[in-house]
């Protein structure tokens, strides 16, 4: 019931202050829209960090030595060959179960960057998941297959047309694959050396090890082995994981400065609704004070003012970054890496907003109404007299 | 008017606590949007600028000018035959170690790079015809990064040159080491190869048209710009971040303001039927206001000059610096300085509208 007053004064108190209140409320929620949108900007290059490629645990990667992006890796089955027949010496005969190149190009169809992968079929299913789950497999070199993220992505199914290096191409079916998180166009690997006029040079090699090789021995024992000058680098399953990794690290970092901004102005913003308020209602906590209102009382109704005032701001800016992030999601969808970008925060982001606004909000009443007690200050109680408290 | 500047005095000196908050909390809005703006700016500037004077012919499907393409010398012959006036062959490339450790590479024709090149030589001298491959020009953000001046070395995939001169283009190419074609070649393994041929946009050639063989004619920067283009969204994000804490901004420092005028109520009010002029009040708003939004101003330009140095923005080795140029500085000045006459005339409006005898007696 004391609550329920004590509510009922307050929501008063606010509407009689309303300006000042709605401008607190709207400075605040402007802060806590954009720490929102900056979290779902965060988790989104986060997820585009972790998606690109995942290669299973029992397969070595073969790149050219240096090529910083996997494009401009040069390599040839001889390399590969090479590197089999060193695992095999150390670590015995059926040491390598597989030798699989897979041509790696990326295009861009429309404003989308997505990726061309070139790798047998069959081997392909071999090392990882490859569910056909619409149309047929290709059965010629104008048809080729589409995975489920390029089909949402391009909006280009079974039935659609492709220009790959000047070559027209029939989707015939769309694959569903563990290997790949973003928009991807497959061409079997003969069907990619003849679309861009190679002959045995591709981007990426593939050594699948036996069950009983450790990928991380194999990979230490082929650390320091060079087939020529310019090939190659052995690197684990988790070498291009880690590289896109870092790419976005920069993004990452740059937004997370961005919310740490906004953490830092949501503490100003919870001081500032306290302590302002204190300064500006000290004749009614007098006179509260001189009728019988303790001062952990009034302790108590200015953390609920605050509160409340927080509160609505915090709502208004979740609100608000909800409907930005949703508006811009549906009027100017946009991807990158052929990774659609969601601008989605997620619960986690609201609950730690609104704790360290809860946080905040305590802390700012408590540092704002510290050692303040008007019935101590005599000039105070002075000033009251003649009618006015400073 | 002195009288009244002494008002606005002891009021600071009263809510000394209260003031140093508000300066605060504009500072920190403040260098937010200061920040998010800078580098908004000098992202677009270093991958969204065309040069409608050259096209290059690159390999199709490929990042020409930043990598990816790599076409044969013989293109640079066709292309003559054509009838265009120039072919300036270059490599673009990028090197690093064990995969990380990423640097971008330009290769230059000695004869011909001063020409198609734009930038300003910050120390040491240019590379010159019969230049030693040794040698390397360096751009202001590699030399930054990596802490070289001119006599140092870089290293390139294990290979040492020697840093001749220092360039600034206020662009991408800040961030490459330039040396000669053939160094270039070595380097890369490359042979005779070249990664494009800049030509003069003459008629001759079309943006957006397949030349001989696997090569395509784009615009110069346009392949980057494209490749690019995707991240302009995130640039739209970062905008709309800047749009909303530029209002937040406003909101707060209007808030700050209208509650320092709220303190002061019954102060203004006695000043007021004591037969202070309104000009006078007004003053005193705007003297308050000055102060705050000057402080707060200074105290996050200071912030985010020196932020760029302790904090970098690197995307694979591509460092990105907010750019903070004067032009900028003035116009968020301007900007923040419009809203904020906003922000003090609503708390006028509310003062001067209010009944003095009301503000004596209320709170």
């Amino acid at each position: 019931m004391k609550l329920l007053t004590a509510l009922r004064y307050l929501l008063v108190h606010i509407r009689h202050d309303w300006l000042r209140s709605l401008l607190t409320v709207l400075s605040v929620a402007a802060i806590v829209c954009v720490y929102l949108m900056s979290s779902a900007m965060v988790n989104d290059m986060q997820r585009l960090g972790q998606s690109l490629l995942r290669f299973p645990e029992s397969l070595l990667l073969v790149f050219s030595r240096n090529a910083v992006f996997p494009t401009d890796s040069h390599i040839e089955r001889a390399d590969l060959a090479f590197y089999a027949d060193k695992i095999e010496a150390s670590f015995g005969a059926d040491a390598v179960a597989e030798e699989v190149p897979f041509l790696y190009r990326v295009v861009k169809i429309g404003e989308h960057s997505v990726i061309v992968a070139g790798a047998n079929y069959t081997s392909l299913g071999n090392i990882t998941r490859l569910d056909l789950v619409e149309g047929d497999w290709p059965s010629n070199f104008e048809q080729v297959l589409v995975n489920r993220d390029f089909a949402a992505l391009t909006g280009i199914g079974v039935g659609g047309q492709l220009s790959i290096y000047g070559s027209d191409l029939a989707v015939v079916g769309v694959i569903d694959s563990g290997l790949w998180q973003n928009a991807l166009i497959l061409l079997d690997y003969e069907q990619a050396m003849h679309i861009y006029q190679l002959v045995d040079d591709f981007q990426i090699g593939g050594l699948q090890l036996a069950a009983w090789v450790d990928p991380i021995e194999a990979h230490q024992a082929l650390q320091g082995v060079y087939n020529d000058e310019l090939c190659c680098h052995v690197y684990l399953h988790d070498h291009y994981y880690a590289l896109t990794q870092n790419a976005f690290k920069g993004f990452i970092s740059l937004y997370g400065v961005v919310q740490a901004i906004g953490l830092l102005l949501i503490t100003f913003g919870a001081y500032n609704a306290a302590a302002l308020a204190l300064a500006e209602h000290q004749r009614e906590i007098i006179i509260s004070r001189v009728i019988g209102f303790s001062g952990r009382q009034m302790a108590g109704l200015l953390l609920l003012r605050t509160y409340l005032v927080m509160s609505m701001a915090f709502l208004l800016g979740w609100l608000a970054a909800a409907l930005i992030t949703h508006v811009s999601y549906t009027l100017n969808p946009f991807s990158m890496s052929g990774v659609m970008i969601m601008l989605k925060f997620t619960a986690a982001d609201v609950l730690a907003a609104f704790a360290w606004t809860s946080l905040c909000t305590v802390l700012g009443v408590i540092v704002s109404s510290l050692r303040y007690d008007p019935l101590k200050k005599g000039s105070q109680l002075r000033s009251l007299s003649k009618g006015r408290a400073v | 008017m002195g009288t009244m500047l002494r008002v606005a005095f002891s009021v600071f000196k009263t809510y000394w606590r209260v003031v140093l908050l508000m300066v605060f909390f504009f500072a920190v809005a403040v260098f937010a949007l200061l920040l998010l703006s800078g580098y908004r700016d000098s992202a677009m500037q270093v991958f969204q600028t065309l040069d409608e004077a050259y096209l290059v012919v690159h390999e199709k499907d490929t990042i020409g000018e930043f990598h990816g393409s790599r076409i044969s010398p013989d293109i640079g012959q066709k292309l003559l035959a054509a009838g265009c006036s120039k072919a300036v062959p270059a490599i673009h490339g990028a090197t690093g170690t064990a995969g990380r450790n990423y640097q971008f590479v330009l290769g230059v024709d000695l004869g011909h790079y001063k020409q198609v090149q734009s930038y300003q030589l910050l120390a040491g001298r240019e590379l010159q015809t019969g230049e030693d491959p040794q040698n390397a020009m360096i751009g202001r953000i590699v030399a930054e990064r990596d802490g070289l001046g001119v006599g140092d070395q870089v290293e390139l995939r294990g290979r040492y040159f020697d840093v001749v001169g220092i360039f600034e283009t206020r662009a991408f190419a800040d961030n490459q080491v330039w040396i000669t074609l053939p160094a270039a070649q070595t380097l890369l393994g490359w042979g005779e190869d070249v990664s494009y041929f800049l030509v003069p946009d003459e008629g001759i050639l079309q943006a957006g048209q397949d030349f001989e063989g696997n090569t395509y004619v784009s615009q110069r920067g346009e392949s980057m710009a494209s490749a690019t283009r995707e991240y302009l969204n995130v640039l739209q994000h970062f905008s709309n971040l800047v749009f909303i804490t530029g209002l937040g901004t406003a909101l707060a420092f209007g808030n700050l303001i209208f509650r320092l005028a709220s303190i002061q109520k019954y102060e203004l009010a006695i000043l007021r039927t004591l037969g202070f002029r309104r000009r006078l009040i007004t003053l005193n708003f705007i003297f308050q206001a000055g102060f705050i939004f000057l402080c707060g101003f200074l105290l996050a330009l200071v912030a985010a000059l020196v932020f760029p140095h302790l904090y970098e923005l690197n995307v694979f080795d591509l460092v990105i610096q907010p750019d903070l140029s004067l032009e900028n500085i003035i116009i968020i000045f301007i900007t923040l300085a419009s809203m904020a006459a906003l922000s003090i005339a609503i708390p006028l409006v509310w003062f001067y509208t209010s009944n003095i005898s009301s503000l004596l007696r209320t709170e």
